[in-house]
């Protein structure tokens, strides 16, 4: 159980660190917490972001996370909404740690 | 049916088995078929009620539905007013009021948007895998066009209104006729699209004039980054696509190098191009060869080009008029000035535009006798060659994309708590320009600038967003418009100058 547990910290944790900076980037670095987003929103029709702004993303995640992402990892699947988003960047930690 | 529907089915009789369009996964409609699908979609839009001159909005991103659309719509002598695929209501409400829109056809992602806006269900037959969605508009019956057109396209205009340049279909036939015939395009043309066809660069110079000459369009993912460029190449195999300026700066700053792909040509318009940049883009994928291009919507839109096949005056030009097309200089008389004198650009071209839809006084301000003015500035060369030096119009463009500091200005205006906005252009490394706003409060301390950003993400086109906001005690005295707008562009102090970058990526850039 405790296992379990942890992984859910570590989940939530992620998913948090991934809204705050998609929240970041949504406010062009103007500080604020008057989004909450739910994992079905699209970045690009639902949010209105555009594609330097995702890799603005892609850069801050790289910076938050401490990892390196390849070119080759940017599919355009894993950008179309903020659930598929944190899906990606939880598998990528995941592959990071193994 | 119009002359450019004509020619369009010419060329799906000519090429039957040819494909004419591929997709992202690989589905290919070829032209025998391609002509069935829009016939049988432009029957189903006589059914519901779509009737000749027309104004029906296509509403959708680059694919299959929005040519299939397209032609539809030009099938059955409406005239297609192209939408921007990430307007927002702000633009939507704006483009339904002042292009009298009949009838919205928008693609399955787009219903929600329009539905939203309008609240008005959308009609969606499953004619197609994924289908269009039709949606009656308010448009009024009397329409203001003093002329046949074929094509409306919404350009962000000055104060609370948008300007429609209208094209007719011989205009637009003539200009990509002139431009496919200056780069001898043919049927073994293969052309990446990863600008939008809502804008006249993708339209005209890509989507009509490979359509007419048989070639196959290969549609880019709906969202690109430039660190794809190279894969997306290698996958799709395009002889020639087109790109705005920044857009190439970034492809050539994720990208050391671009070797054995078979993309031949690149073209290059919509912003300034910096010749420093062609320069390097040279260097670093040296096997391809560069087309850069001046135009504007207003002018169909190609006016000149120039391959860098031609030696020097590629270094120093843009090239000459496309076949039909003229240009003179003129001083601020209007008389016409020497080759090498500085001064506004005019062009005269069987190409150019019946004028801005339903409106009189900004159509004749640019138009007279046959020529058009730019609000660019350049020079001839005794050779005929163009040089452009700069603008003298109020617009800022971002991507590639023409903005107007007044029509964000209105829309700032409408946010509750600014008392008063003002907007202007500033270069910045990413989007070539950047849109920054100065905003007073009507009450100091009560707005912030999420607030705003809040207002302008739920309901502006993403193009539209300022990149900056700067909340301030007040703006200059006699604050006006253009000329303050220069002279505070020029001297603001602004706060260590904020680079927008692109962190790892952009690092390359320096």
């Amino acid at each position: 159980m405790k296992v379990s547990h942890s992984i859910l910290v570590a989940r939530s944790s992620v998913r948090e660190t991934v809204h705050a900076i998609i929240r970041q980037v949504y406010f062009k670095g103007h500080s604020s917490n008057a989004i909450s987003f739910d994992d079905s929103d699209t970045l690009l029709l639902k949010l209105g972001l555009d594609s330097l702004e995702i890799i603005q993303i892609v850069v801050a995640i790289e910076k938050a996370f401490k990892i390196s992402i390849d070119d080759e990892e940017l599919q355009t699947a894993n950008f179309k909404t903020v659930g598929s988003l944190t899906q990606w960047v939880q598998m990528l930690l995941h592959k990071t740690k193994r | 049916m119009n002359a450019l529907y004509r020619l369009f089915k010419d060329s799906c009789l000519k090429h039957p088995i040819r494909p004419a369009v591929r997709e992202q996964d690989g589905a290919v409609i070829r032209y025998g078929r391609l002509e069935e699908l829009a016939s049988s979609a432009a029957d189903w839009l006589t059914e519901s009620g779509v009737t000749a001159g027309q104004h029906v909005a296509l509403f959708a991103q680059n694919g299959i539905e929005f040519i299939i659309g397209y032609w539809a719509i030009q099938k059955v002598s409406a005239v297609a007013v192209l939408v921007p695929a990430f307007s927002k209501s702000w633009d939507l409400e704006r483009i339904q009021e002042h292009c009298d829109i009949d009838h919205w056809l928008a693609d399955f992602s787009r219903r929600s948007v329009l539905e939203d806006t309008f609240s008005i269900q959308t009609l969606a037959p499953r004619w197609l895998s994924s289908p269009l969605c039709l949606m009656h508009g308010c448009g009024n019956p009397v329409k203001a066009n003093p002329q046949p057109i074929a094509v409306i396209l919404p350009t962000s205009g000055t104060t609370g209104r948008l300007k429609g340049v209208t094209l007719d279909a011989d205009s637009l036939v003539w200009n990509a006729q002139a431009y496919a015939n200056d780069l001898h395009l043919s049927e073994t043309e293969k052309a990446l699209l990863l600008l939008p066809m809502t804008g006249a660069f993708a339209h005209t110079t890509q989507m009509l004039a490979h359509l007419f000459t048989g070639g196959e369009l290969i549609f880019g993912p709906e969202l690109f980054m430039p660190q794809q460029f190279a894969h997306l190449v290698q996958r799709t195999q395009p002889t020639i696509t087109g790109l705005v300026p920044s857009l190439y700066r970034k492809i050539l700053a994720s990208l050391p190098k671009l070797a054995q792909v078979p993309l031949q040509r690149l073209v290059l318009a919509g912003e300034p191009i910096d010749q420093a940049l062609v320069h390097q883009g040279r260097q670093q994928f040296p096997g391809i060869e560069i087309i850069k291009a001046y135009g504007l919507s207003e002018a169909g839109p190609r006016v000149t080009q120039i391959s860098s096949a031609k030696g020097t005056a590629f270094d120093d030009t843009l090239g000459r008029p496309l076949l039909g097309a003229r240009i003179k200089i003129v001083n601020d008389q209007g008389r016409s000035l020497a080759p090498g004198e500085t001064g506004e650009i005019c062009v005269a071209s069987p190409s150019l535009m019946k004028g801005y839809y339903k409106d009189p006084e900004h159509t004749h301000a640019i138009m007279s006798r046959g020529w058009l003015r730019t609000g660019d500035i350049g020079q001839l060369t005794k050779e005929g060659f163009l040089i452009v030096l700069g603008r003298s119009k109020n617009l800022i463009i971002k991507s590639g994309y023409n903005v107007s500091p007044e029509e964000i200005e209105a829309f700032l205006n409408t946010i509750p708590g600014v008392r008063e906005a003002m907007v202007f252009g500033r270069q910045n490394n990413v989007y070539g320009e950047g849109i920054i706003a100065h905003i007073v409060a009507s009450k100091k301390g009560t707005l912030g600038g999420s607030d705003i950003l809040s207002q302008c993400r739920a309901r502006l086109a993403p193009i539209k967003v300022p990149d900056e906001i700067h909340l301030v005690d007040a703006l200059p005295d006699n604050f006006n418009g253009k000329l303050v707008r220069k002279e505070v562009r020029a001297h603001w102090p602004m706060p260590d100058d904020r680079e927008i970058t692109l962190g790892r990526r952009g690092e390359k850039e320096a």
